[in-house]
């Protein structure tokens, strides 16, 4: 029963892992690139004299001087940041020239004057595992609207063949929406590790913090995409064809509706944030935001746990409706 | 084996009538044929009797029970339309058959691919529709189900594989199977089944075993030396159910003492009178040819 679903499942899991795959190539080029500039840790220091230092903090100091005028200076303080300044001359001169670039646990700052180029990174703070999380489950909630989708494909055209199968209706469907779930956390996860991989060769693998948010990060970010599932395949279980169209029309409508909560006229906020009950990108901006915000864009308190059990809620009652809806349809 | 007892069946669709209080007993290791012209009712009563669509009223009992879907494990049924995945080749859909199906026979499953000339590589994208009916053959038949069911089992393929479906559903009823299936290839019908039940606007017009039903009727014709044909009162005689003129020819459907019909139709003039027997087609037009209750006069181009 779960034979087909696990086909299909697969074939969208595929050209997400080969998206990732590309991804993670294009990282590996870009590493070369990079060439060593990002710490020392990299071991593609220029070639030229190396000096190794301890200042009385306890820092460590590598100084090397290339061969070609290249000046780095790499800095690793005992509480485990990092100051990196690579020197290097430019290849024409140019006018003074500077550019400052933040990512997560890292700023760079390169300035540009003269004959010379100085890039400056600060590995300022560490990398959160909530953060990665969050990335991962909007990566997965992708796939999980997709794949939401499987109900109503088996209403165009295929019924006769599924439920002339040694199974209930429900129990198909149920099969179905288990071989989604895995198919879910599996990217999930190939995401995740890919993103440590990527962190790993740049040498940032060991900023990874466990934060302590992060065991209620990792129960959210496993429940928003199925909330996303479970919403989809709810309003699309007794569609056929159109069910691509009301997929297309989802995100848009999902991820703006919260918007509407900021409305005051004609009680447009207070209807908005009734219906934002159900809908698991108002959860993701409560989550997500700064403090305070999940209270002007949700009826329910704006607490983590609270919106977690709510998405919770979303996917299994999602489903059920669904199956409602699957036992009902006629072929 | 699997005695299949529909009883009263009644399905709507808004205020059309699709079927209307069918019933039939249904033997085990027997071939039951349904016929009935387009919109007859015959996919909707498949769909009652295997529960894809829901019956207004009456049931249908699988020895003597109502359907519960482990039945299916017995059960095949192969619709009039191709419902197989484009995007599987015809060899996933045998692996979902053999997962799904516990007396699934790979085997069987090559031997059928051969007859149908298919490559399981192939997806069903690429099919034609005979190729897609084949498919869905070999995927009911491989199952070695106790019950088949078949719509329109013939539908797109070439007259050889029409041959080989044929052969396929008597030896299957030979080897003890139960096999109830719809064709507007009423000689086919006609070879196959034993029993069969014609269908028109959802109600059920005739039933019966094929040799019954044959030896029942006789047709009684001649040849008049004038077009303009006079019927002469056969067309209100009771012994008459029907009269069709085809040029000088007239044709009378009889069901009691064909010979005083003939002698009737000499007495009116015509030569070369002659008795024969009724075949499944003469049976089916009688029963569902529209607007013509029996003694009226059929004028046939």
């Amino acid at each position: 029963m779960y034979y087909t679903e696990s086909l299909r499942a697969w074939r969208m899991v595929r050209i997400f892992l080969i998206v990732f795959a590309a991804l993670f190539v294009l990282c590996i080029v870009m590493r070369i690139v990079a060439n060593g500039h990002l710490n020392e840790t990299g071991y593609n220091l220029p070639p030229g004299h190396v000096k190794r230092t301890v200042l009385a903090n306890g820092s460590q100091v590598t100084t090397v001087t290339g061969d070609r005028g290249e000046h780095v200076v790499v800095v690793r303080n005992p509480h485990g940041t990092e100051d990196i300044t690579i020197t290097e001359p430019a290849k024409k001169p140019v006018k003074g020239q500077s550019a400052t670039m933040h990512v997560p646990g890292a700023m760079i700052q390169v300035t540009a004057h003269g004959r010379s180029r100085i890039t400056h990174i600060h590995h300022n703070e560490a990398i959160w595992l909530s953060w990665l999380l969050v990335i991962a489950s909007c990566v997965a909630a992708i796939l999980a609207a997709m794949l939401a989708l499987n109900l109503s494909r088996e209403n165009d055209g295929h019924l006769e063949l599924c439920w002339t199968k040694p199974v209930s209706r429900a129990g198909y469907a149920l099969t179905g929406v288990a071989v989604d779930v895995a198919a879910i956390f599996v990217v999930g996860i190939a995401w995740m590790v890919l993103t440590v991989l990527t962190l790993a060769i740049f040498g940032e693998a060991h900023l990874i913090t466990f934060d302590a948010g992060a065991w209620k990060t990792l129960l959210f970010s496993v429940a928003f995409p199925l909330s996303l599932y479970g919403l989809v395949v709810a309003l699309t279980a007794s569609m056929s064809r159109g069910a691509v169209f009301v997929l297309g029309l989802f995100w848009p409508v999902v991820l703006l509706f919260p918007l509407f909560s900021f409305i005051q006229k004609y009680s447009i906020g207070t209807i908005a944030r009734v219906i934002d009950t159900i809908n698991p990108a108002a959860y993701f901006y409560a989550f997500v935001g700064p403090e305070g915000y999940g209270s002007k864009i949700l009826m329910l308190p704006a607490t983590e746990t609270m919106e977690i059990l709510a998405l919770c809620a979303i996917a299994i009652l999602g489903v059920l409706a669904s199956l409602a809806q699957w036992r009902r349809l006629e072929a | 084996m699997t005695a299949l007892s529909i009883r009263n069946l009644s399905k709507n669709y808004g205020t059309f009538a699709a079927l209307k209080d069918f019933s039939a007993e249904i033997a085990p290791g027997t071939v039951f044929g349904l016929l009935g012209p387009n919109g007859a009712g015959k996919t909707t009563t498949f769909k009652c009797l295997l529960g894809l669509s829901r019956a207004d009223s009456g049931e249908a009992l699988f020895d003597g029970m109502p359907l519960q879907p482990q039945f299916f494990d017995r059960i095949a049924y192969v619709p009039e339309k191709s419902v197989l995945y484009d995007w599987m080749t015809i060899g996933q859909h045998l692996e979902m058959q053999k997962r799904a199906f516990s007396a699934f026979s790979a085997r069987r499953a090559e031997e059928l691919l051969a007859l149908f000339d298919l490559d399981p590589r192939k997806r069903v994208r690429n099919l034609s529709k005979g190729m897609r009916t084949g498919a869905a053959l070999v995927m009911a038949f491989s199952a070695n189900p106790d019950l088949l069911v078949l719509d329109e089992p013939t539908s797109g393929l070439d007259p050889l594989n029409q041959r080989a479906v044929l052969k396929l559903i008597i030896d299957a009823a030979a080897d003890g199977k139960t096999i109830i299936f719809s064709s507007h290839q009423i000689g086919q019908v006609e070879r196959a089944a034993e029993h069969i039940a014609i269908l028109q606007n959802g109600k059920l017009l005739l039933a019966g075993a094929v040799e019954d039903l044959k030896s029942e009727y006789k047709i009684v014709e001649g040849i008049f030396s004038d077009e303009r044909i006079s019927s002469n009162g056969l067309a209100r005689d009771p012994r008459v159910t029907r009269v069709e003129t085809t040029g000088r020819v007239l044709r009378t459907i009889v069901r009691d003492d064909s010979s005083g019909v003939a002698a009737e139709l000499e007495r009116l003039g015509a030569s070369n009178v002659r008795m024969v027997d009724l075949n499944l087609e003469d049976i089916f037009l009688n029963a569902v040819s529209p607007n013509t209750p029996a003694g009226e006069i059929v004028e046939q181009a």
